[in-house]
């Protein structure tokens, strides 16, 4: 088990090294360079180019640089802004707490009522399955800032319950200002995951695990816990944990919709001002969260499958 | 005299592609205590179909009619919490395939203990404890261990006798085993069968055992039942059976064995196919592959009838007289008939 544990760290750490590499390169191949940004339009003598040239290590090798970035990033040092000129690392830290709330809250919503309406749909066939399966239908064929639009239309202009705009300030208030974004990101996520348990759980409670439980004079609600859930669990696992490593990317577009603040936010606007250094630091922090999410659920799933684990000690 | 267990005109009506269908008919089987019934016959033939209607195990949407009754009292009334109590302590079933009826995600242990825990409020370590002495009795070695690994770690013959070890738990009256042997290799075949044989014996347990296995079903048990198409066609001891079958099912079925002492360059089969029970025409069910249908046979379904204490649904019963194998009537294809 631990060693299986070890292995999922390193490989995590590995596949890690690999993405920064390509996030440092892919921008390293875009067109524009940090100097050509830099100076603009303006004609500025060699010496004062050569000076920025040695500042920013550009006439280094592409690989030395690249040491350079991840030395320092490894440090917390993200580097510094050239558009605004101040460091990466405090824009990040005003912009990912918003994210990171957002993609929490989001997450939350998603796994509570995907797997509840899901395991309600499955144990209660008729009407209820029938309303929840029509409301799923809806729910994945609308797009998320669909979805962000209709919120903000009804519960923030119409009813007014919700704030508009803004991330707020404090536990509370925060909460109150994430509630739409957040609800718009589940929204899709939330018929998905239902329809994934409620298929996986109807699977289960015709199993040969399930027949043989209830042969045994468990209880209704034994079986159902203990066999039918417990068992439907590896596939729910798998979907929760991608939808929310995708909730990650999907930020971008609802603090669009919302005016947040966030990490997506900052990623839009850092590509449209060429802004390198902060264009590489938010991809690697997306790119890291989305790998640390699958991590976990790969972890998860040797929690809930006990032949994963035996896999991990033969070979 | 009360029975152990009595089927009674025990119809059973399934859904496939969203309508009724029979599966069986006119079904009527008692099983006294301590005693082995086997049901044989071919797959469809609705052998499983009438153990699961036992334990009221049946299939979605399934529908009983008839009547059951264990030890005198009639189960068809029951509700779900009366069926619970019946299942946790009356009858207990063995399945097939034991890789797919344990649950891989949990232990050995709580596999065996799961029943004793919450259908009798047992301690936990309490229940271990009794685990691992049966365990032991049928035939598990390093008990305390086993309890500890999961379904994937044992071989498919020690998760039988897992399988059987949960039965003896719940100390049933009546054991349900669904060719408990089946799914497993033919040399641990033999092993699993005579300790689950033994057990039973000891515990005087009775046992309803399905098979489409006819010598098995001689081997051990009291009484057999042939079944074709959701019908019982004949009831007999072993001994009987094979001396002088009564039904031309049962008949073909022991002339198609493979036989030790003798060379057979081709075995004798039955022509046609089986039917489910919904395919069957009216009148007799096996008219189709019967070498000895008359007009009658069509015309209606044969009544059961007692005959030499063997119990035989066919019109023509009395009059023809069977072989049960192939080289006692080689010449006359097909065995004779008194006329």
């Amino acid at each position: 088990m631990s060693r299986y544990l070890l292995r999922q760290l390193l490989g995590m750490i590995v596949l890690l090294l690999v993405t920064s590499f390509v996030i440092y390169a892919s921008l390293f191949l875009a067109p524009g360079s940090p100097d050509a940004l830099l100076f603009g339009a303006h004609t500025v003598s060699p010496a004062l180019r050569a000076a920025v040239n040695r500042q920013y290590h550009l006439n280094d090798p592409f690989l030395q640089q690249y040491w350079y970035w991840l030395v320092n990033v490894l440090h917390g040092n993200f580097g510094t802004s050239i558009t605004y000129r101040t460091p990466v690392a405090l824009r990040l830290s005003a912009a990912a707490p918003v994210t990171a709330f957002l993609v929490i809250y989001s997450a939350i919503l998603i796994i509570v009522s995907g797997v509840a309406l899901g395991v309600l749909s499955a144990l209660r066939p008729g009407k209820l399955d029938t309303l929840i399966m029509t409301a799923t239908n809806i729910g994945t064929a609308v797009p998320t800032f669909v979805a962000g639009l209709i919120l903000l239309a009804i519960f923030g202009v119409k009813l007014n319950w919700f704030p508009v705009y803004g991330a707020g300030a404090g536990f509370f208030d925060r909460l109150r200002h994430l509630t739409l974004p957040a609800v718009a990101l589940a929204f899709w996520a939330v018929a998905y995951l239902t329809r994934v348990t409620r298929t996986s759980m109807r699977e289960e409670l015709q199993g040969d695990p399930v027949m043989t439980a209830r042969s045994r004079g468990l209880s209704r609600r034994v079986v159902v816990q203990r066999h039918a859930f417990r068992n439907a669990l590896i596939p729910i696992v798998t979907v929760a944990g991608l939808q929310v490593a995708g909730l990650i990317a999907g930020t971008v577009i609802v603090e669009q919709v919302f005016g947040l603040n966030g990490l997506g936010e900052l990623l839009l606007t850092s590509v449209q001002d060429k802004d390198f250094a902060t264009v590489q630091a938010v991809s690697l922090i997306l790119v890291a969260a989305f790998i640390v999410v699958n991590t976990l659920v790969d972890i998860t799933y040797t929690m809930l499958d006990p032949r994963i684990r035996l896999g991990a000690n033969q070979s | 005299m009360t029975h152990l267990l009595e089927i009674d005109h025990l119809s059973v009506d399934l859904v496939t592609h969203r309508r009724y269908r029979k599966v069986l008919q006119d079904v009527s089987i008692t099983v006294e205590k301590a005693e082995v019934v086997s049901l044989v016959g071919e797959s469809g033939s609705g052998k499983s179909m009438t153990a699961r209607s036992v334990l009221n195990l049946l299939p979605a949407q399934g529908k009983m009619s008839g009547n059951i009754a264990f030890e005198g009292q009639s189960l068809m009334d029951n509700t779900n919490k009366d069926w619970q109590r019946f299942r946790a302590t009356k009858a207990a079933m063995i399945f097939q395939d034991p890789r797919a009826s344990i649950n891989p995600v949990h232990r050995i242990g709580d596999f065996l203990t799961e029943a004793l825990v919450h259908n009798r409020d047992m301690d936990r370590h309490e229940a271990l404890e009794r685990a691992a002495t049966i365990l032991e009795q049928v035939g598990i070695d390093d008990a305390k261990r086993r309890l500890r690994q999961f379904p994937h770690e044992l071989s498919g013959g020690m998760l039988q006798r897992v399988m059987i070890a949960s039965v003896l738990l719940i100390e049933p009256q009546l054991i349900l085993a669904d060719e408990p042997t089946t799914a497993l290799d033919v040399t641990t075949q033999a092993d699993v069968i005579a300790i689950l044989d033994d057990q039973r014996a000891q515990r005087e347990m009775a046992m309803l055992f399905i098979t489409h296995d006819l010598e098995l079903a001689a081997a051990f048990s009291d009484r057999i039942a042939v079944m074709y198409a959701g019908y019982i066609v004949e009831v007999s001891t072993p001994a009987q059976l094979h001396a002088r079958p009564l039904h031309p099912y049962t008949a073909a079925l022991l002339r198609s064995r493979p036989l030790l002492h003798e060379r057979t360059e081709r075995l004798p089969q039955i022509s046609g196919r089986p039917l489910s029970a919904f395919e069957a025409p009216p009148g007799c069910p096996f008219q189709d592959r019967c070498p000895y249908v008359q007009a009658q046979c069509s015309e209606s379904l044969p009544p059961t009838q007692l005959i030499n204490g063997s119990i035989v649904r066919c019109h023509r019963a009395n009059e023809l007289e069977l072989a049960s194998t192939a080289s006692a009537d080689a010449g006359t294809e097909g065995g004779q008939s008194r006329e």
